[in-house]
């Protein structure tokens, strides 16, 4: 009877007006030609990248399934999080409603949504997990049968993220936290005594990994699959108490900044996920009795840590950022690679900290609030992310370097930041697309106005990886001189750049 | 004469947002500017602000040019022409005390003067309250003791009055009176007739902008 009810709602839903017969075909080719054009060249360089002697060596180091084992439970962590704020439920804003106020019962008019999540993020899994182990099989160091079951084990666990996942947005935001802290917590413990991960998903799955000691392989992948299959009975639990209010809420979200992100303002779409304060009102943000420069250091300082986990996440963030670009030093092929994923790393986790330059750029559309010109208020407001974004990276480069990472490690990891932190006041300045980017730019393969477009809303992050990326390959290529000389360059450029784009506010 | 706008008008691609109109305002006067929805009320004060180029006639502020890259001018011109931009990671009492200092204010002065206007408003009990922590009505008075915590000659508010009840509205009504009597001309758009009545010594009623 109810299924019958809900047929009948999706029957109507996808007879309404605005879907056209052809939308469905024109996604496969739009899919297909990126997969042509974009992805595949880009699987390419990834594979030929990870089959260098180097990177096999990495991959194929005991020490690989560890790694493995680490980002799998990372991930499940994020996912508790990630629920929500954008759950695997999901629902456009008006079927979320109308589902969720009738008394259809809960688990069985999410279990579309749910299973759809279910299938891509179990796909997605089983796609990054074939990266390494094809490369391995590529570069020879394993067969070809030996990548069945890492991947079929990364499927296997990527059905369980899912519903860890499904928790997340069950649970809401305060229990979400505590679920992915006890993770994260579950995580460390294994990070530090190997032996207790058989025990868990993510060990099954660094079990699995083909390490040359390798020694498992049958019994772990069977472990992640009576696992999954036990995940998702416990999704009808799931399914059945979510809290109807939320997901539309979450949908109303999503469908603000999608439309925000569709018009050509990233930075709003963004906004709309960033944390409110939740803490220390009664903190000063503000000394009355300070220089101006130190009252406006102070006031971003209290600002950031007035959203203590993102400020904690960033502050992770950019360790990780400087130990990893210290890291990269003593990689001789592939640093660049990492120099670059160390940058975007970076400048992710700066932007909790430049909350002060975006307030900023908003009070250029305003009429005068502050008593201080352009540029001044930009600088004030920057000195906070650069000196705080610059000591951490500094910490963390330093402490790859105290495990055995070059020296040379610390002066890279404060070239990248010191470009990473000048393309966060770059991308501070962003403003409203501007509408010749709109102009239509005929070619043979269609109209490219839509890649300017992309191109536009991703600037700072395509600078940032290409900065992270050339220095770190200078260095390969010419040592430290090489490297300070890029990194200079690449500072001035983004710096020019970000003072055309303030003066153009 | 501190606001001088002699027959002012706005066209944007052959449409009229404003029909020529002028308005006048001495230090200490508070001027209303009256006129039906799309009569061009705020458009004028975005002309007077030096937010939108005048397509004719001229006016000047303290018998100088508008030009908002002019930092003299910034420093005379305080204007509430929708939500000013809050940041919201700062508590009211910090906004309105950095927004002081940056003025060049001294810390005590921002302090005195932050306090004193959050009493003035009725919002000293929400000092320590982040901006998305505000009823719609509140946040208006707040934007209300942000442009008027910082120095200036010239205030211009659009629609001070907007979702404000009756009690609020005579506070609003107070700190405008407190304005002038402090100096400010005050130039003041409104759909307010009460409102109108108690602050304004003068009215100038514009003329709706078809076409």
């Amino acid at each position: 009877m109810a299924e019958a009810r809900l047929r009948a709602v999706r029957a109507t839903y996808r007879a309404r007006g605005e879907r056209r017969a052809g939308d469905l075909g024109y996604a496969v080719y739009v899919a297909g030609f990126v997969a042509l054009v974009a992805a595949a060249p880009a699987a390419r360089a990834l594979l030929l990248a990870l089959t260098a002697p180097d990177a096999l060596r990495a991959l194929h180091a005991p020490q690989a399934a560890s790694v493995t084992g680490v980002v799998a439970g990372a991930a499940l962590a994020a996912l508790a999080i990630l629920g929500t704020v954008r759950g695997p439920a999901h629902y456009p804003a008006f079927v979320a409603f109308l589902v969720t106020e009738t008394d259809l019962p809960r688990h069985l008019v999410l279990r579309r949504p749910f299973a759809v999540s279910t299938a891509v993020l179990a796909a997605g899994a089983a796609l990054v997990s074939a990266v390494p182990v094809v490369a391995l099989a590529l570069g020879g160091q394993i067969a070809w049968a030996e990548c069945l079951p890492p991947i079929a084990g990364a499927g296997a666990f990527g059905v369980v993220a899912a519903v860890v996942w499904a928790a997340g947005q069950r649970l809401g935001r305060g229990r979400a936290w505590m679920l992915s802290a006890g993770i994260a917590a579950a995580v460390g413990v294994t990070g530090v005594a190997p032996a207790l991960l058989p025990a868990t998903p993510w060990g099954w799955l660094a079990l699995l990994h083909p390490t040359a000691d390798r020694t498992e392989s049958g019994w772990p992948l069977a472990a992640l699959c009576v696992a999954a299959v036990a995940a998702l009975v416990a999704s009808r639990w799931l399914l059945a108490g979510m809290p109807g209010r939320e997901l539309v809420q979450q949908a109303q979200r999503w469908e603000s900044a999608a439309s925000a992100a569709t018009s050509g303002d990233p930075a709003l779409a963004l906004s709309t996920f960033r944390a409110l304060p939740a803490v220390g009102r009664a903190w000063n943000a503000v000394a009355t009795r300070a220089p101006l420069a130190a009252v406006f250091w102070r006031r971003d300082l209290v600002g950031a840590a007035r959203t203590p986990v993102r400020f904690a996440g960033a502050t992770l963030g950019l360790l990780a950022a400087g130990a990893a670009t210290a890291a990269a030093a003593s990689l001789p092929e592939t640093g660049w690679v990492l120099g670059a994923a160390a940058a975007l790393l970076a400048f992710a986790a700066l932007g909790a900290l430049g909350d002060g330059l975006r307030h900023a750029a908003e009070a250029f559309g305003a009429p005068q609030l502050y008593g201080l010109s352009r540029v001044s208020l930009v600088a004030h407001h920057a000195a906070f992310p650069l000196s705080a974004g610059l000591a951490i990276m500094l910490v963390g480069a330093g402490v790859a370097v105290a495990l055995g990472s070059p020296a040379t490690g610390l002066g890279l990891a404060a070239s990248v930041a010191a470009t990473v932190l000048l393309a966060r006041v770059f991308d501070g300045a962003k403003g409203p697309l501007p509408p010749v980017l709109l102009a239509p730019i005929p070619t043979p393969v269609g109209d490219m106005s839509g890649a300017v477009v992309l191109v536009w809303q991703v600037d700072a992050v395509l600078l940032v990886a290409i900065a992270g990326a050339a220095v770190l390959a200078a260095f390969e290529g010419g040592g430290a001189p090489a490297a300070v000389v890029v990194a200079a360059g690449a500072a001035t450029s983004i710096l020019l750049l970000a003072v055309f784009r303030y003066r153009r506010l | 004469m501190l606001v001088q706008a002699d027959d002012v008008s706005v066209a944007v691609g052959g449409i009229t947002l404003l029909a020529p109109a002028s308005v006048h305002a001495r230090a200490g006067e508070v001027v209303a500017i009256r006129g039906g929805n799309g009569s061009g009320k705020t458009t004028l004060l975005r002309v007077i602000a030096g937010a939108v180029p005048a397509t004719s006639g001229s006016v000047s502020v303290a018998s100088a040019p508008v030009d908002q890259r002019d930092a003299a001018f910034r420093r005379r011109v305080a204007s509430l022409i929708g939500l000013p931009p809050l940041a919201r990671n700062l508590t009211l009492g910090e906004h309105l005390r950095l927004v002081g200092l940056s003025w060049g204010g001294s810390g005590g002065e921002s302090y005195t003067r932050a306090s004193e206007l959050l009493a003035s408003l009725d919002l000293a009990a929400l000092a320590s309250r982040f901006p998305h922590e505000l009823s719609s009505g509140q946040t208006q008075l707040f934007a209300l003791a942000l442009t008027l915590v910082r120095p200036s000659e010239v205030v211009l508010l659009d629609e001070p009055e907007q979702r404000l009840d009756a009690d609020r509205l005579a506070l609003v009504r107070d700190r405008i009176r407190r304005a002038a009597a402090e100096g400010c001309a005050v130039v003041m758009a409104t759909h307010s007739d009460w409102l109108a009545g108690e602050v304004a010594q003068r009215t100038v009623t514009l003329s709706p902008a078809h076409g």
